[in-house]
């Protein structure tokens, strides 16, 4: 299988705080690979290094055979195919949801306005939002934000998504809505990369699962390996808690 | 009353002294205008040089400078910046004493305006920019079409109130000799002898001025609020 995403010993500090060790991970195309681990254990600046939004201080990340640590590489244009949807939504509250949506498209020239529009309303109309096109995020809940929030990522058509927590800002009713809207984004085949505390949710989605503690990575396995032959300390520790 | 008018009519009517007066009123303005426009010019490069460098620690000289700049400014009087450029920089130059005011005030404003436009970038949350860079956007592209454009809400406001300061702030200019609406009153009071009218019209003129736009900068506040408070 082809791999899209190889991370190798990956650091990463703050000051001398630090919150990445010897980072090694390989995600195959196709794959969902679910981060979990206590909090602070490095899963979210984990996700933040890989698109460079906090910047390693030592390791490689190769994203579809391109090491992101050579000087000619353009950060921008790898982003593009590598969505992210965060925590906080992210949405721009200065601009409809519509327009929060092409406004990455049209102004990187990858489609013309009217394109953009007519797949942008597709897009909303395919999780029942197409009447809320023109309407504010700060007039949305906190499901409807989170699912125009990875719609805007899904027009830029990435080769891999990664979720940062994308419902622990949700109450249990759009945390559903949301991790539907998750669901039949996996059916499409697209790589996935998600941090997540909402273990039922990974159990029944991911091919793979990462445990992390400390800035290390403990264990990684199949759900199955993971949740029900858990080998080290740390990780049957984080399952009692 | 009678001896009130006398006064009123030799301040202004005698010799169309009122000229005087309006001559000052012009120069205030435009010096006031050109500057707070020089003020955003150098105020926004500033402030999104600094940005830039808080977030990509790339441009480190221009930050330092720009940093420098503000520092210097913002921490001696205008009227000893006024002097220096007007005594020290243009000395031997024959250029007019407007341009003169206009650069001097421009360079002052700058800083300010640079704190100004600086706090606006920062009230914004740094997760706007993040979500424009996570989708590819540029740093340039981000604060176009993303930061810019929320921070304006609350830069707005207060480069009104810069000008509003500004107005008042050029009366200085008279220590150079730049007829401004202050020395216009006070060459009038100089050929009359009477104080009284020539300071209170211009104090008049200035607070209408003043009054006038604080009220448009509150109605600025209450209308941007309503358009980004979605």
């Amino acid at each position: 299988m082809e791999k899209i995403l190889v991370i190798k010993n990956l650091n990463m500090k703050f000051g001398n705080h630090s919150v990445l060790k010897d980072i090694d991970l390989e995600i195959n195309q196709g794959e969902r690979v679910f981060l979990i681990g206590p909090s602070g254990c490095g899963k979210s600046t984990l996700l933040r290094c890989i698109n460079h939004l906090n910047k390693p201080t030592k390791g490689d990340i190769i994203f579809q055979n391109i090491n992101l640590n050579k000087k000619d590489v353009d950060i921008n244009l790898i982003r593009r195919k590598m969505g992210m949807v965060f925590q906080t939504f992210n949405l721009f509250p200065h601009l409809t949801v519509l327009e929060n949506i092409i406004l990455a498209p049209t102004k990187l020239n990858i489609l013309d306005n009217k394109t953009a529009i007519k797949e942008a309303l597709e897009l909303l109309d395919s999780i029942g939002l197409k009447d809320k096109a023109n309407f504010y995020p700060g007039e949305l809940s906190g499901g409807q934000k989170q699912r125009v929030a990875i719609i805007r990522t899904l027009i830029m058509k990435p080769s891999l998504i990664m979720f940062d927590e994308p419902t622990s800002a949700l109450d249990p009713m759009m945390t559903k809505e949301v991790m539907g809207l998750m669901e039949s984004v996996a059916k499409t085949g697209i790589t996935m990369l998600i941090v997540s505390h909402e273990m039922e949710f990974v159990k029944e989605l991911a091919t793979k699962v990462v445990f992390m503690d400390k800035g290390k990575i403990i264990e990684e396995g199949t759900p199955q390996e993971i949740f029900e032959r858990p080998k080290s300390l740390a990780l049957k520790e984080f399952f009692n808690n | 009353m009678e001896k009130i008018l006398e006064s009123f009519y030799y301040s202004f009517l005698y010799d169309r002294r009122y000229l005087y007066i309006l001559e000052g009123l012009k120069n205030t303005l435009i010096i006031a205008l050109f500057a707070v426009l020089i003020g955003i010019i150098i105020g926004t490069i500033i402030a999104i040089t600094r940005n830039y460098y808080e977030n990509t620690g790339k441009l480190k000289v221009l930050n330092f400078l720009g940093k420098t700049y503000v520092n210097i400014i913002r921490g001696t009087p205008v009227i000893l910046q006024l002097m220096i450029i007007y005594y020290v920089i243009f000395k031997t130059s024959d250029i007019s004493i407007l341009i003169v005011g206009i650069i001097a005030f421009g360079i002052n404003s700058g800083a300010y305006v640079a704190e100004i436009i600086r706090a606006g970038i920062d009230s914004v949350s740094k997760d706007q920019l993040e979500g424009g860079l996570a989708l590819g956007l540029n740093y340039g592209k981000c604060m176009r079409y993303i930061v810019l454009p929320q921070a304006i809400k609350n830069i707005l406001p207060a480069l009104g109130n810069e000008f509003i300061t500004l107005v008042k702030e050029t009366s200085v200019g008279s220590m150079i000799g730049i007829v401004d609406l202050t020395k216009a009153s006070d060459i009038i009071a100089s050929r009359t002898y009477e104080y009284f009218f020539p300071l209170i019209i211009v104090a008049i003129i200035y607070l209408i001025i003043t009054l006038g736009l604080t009220k448009l900068v509150s109605k600025m506040e209450v209308k941007l609020g309503k358009n980004i408070s979605h």
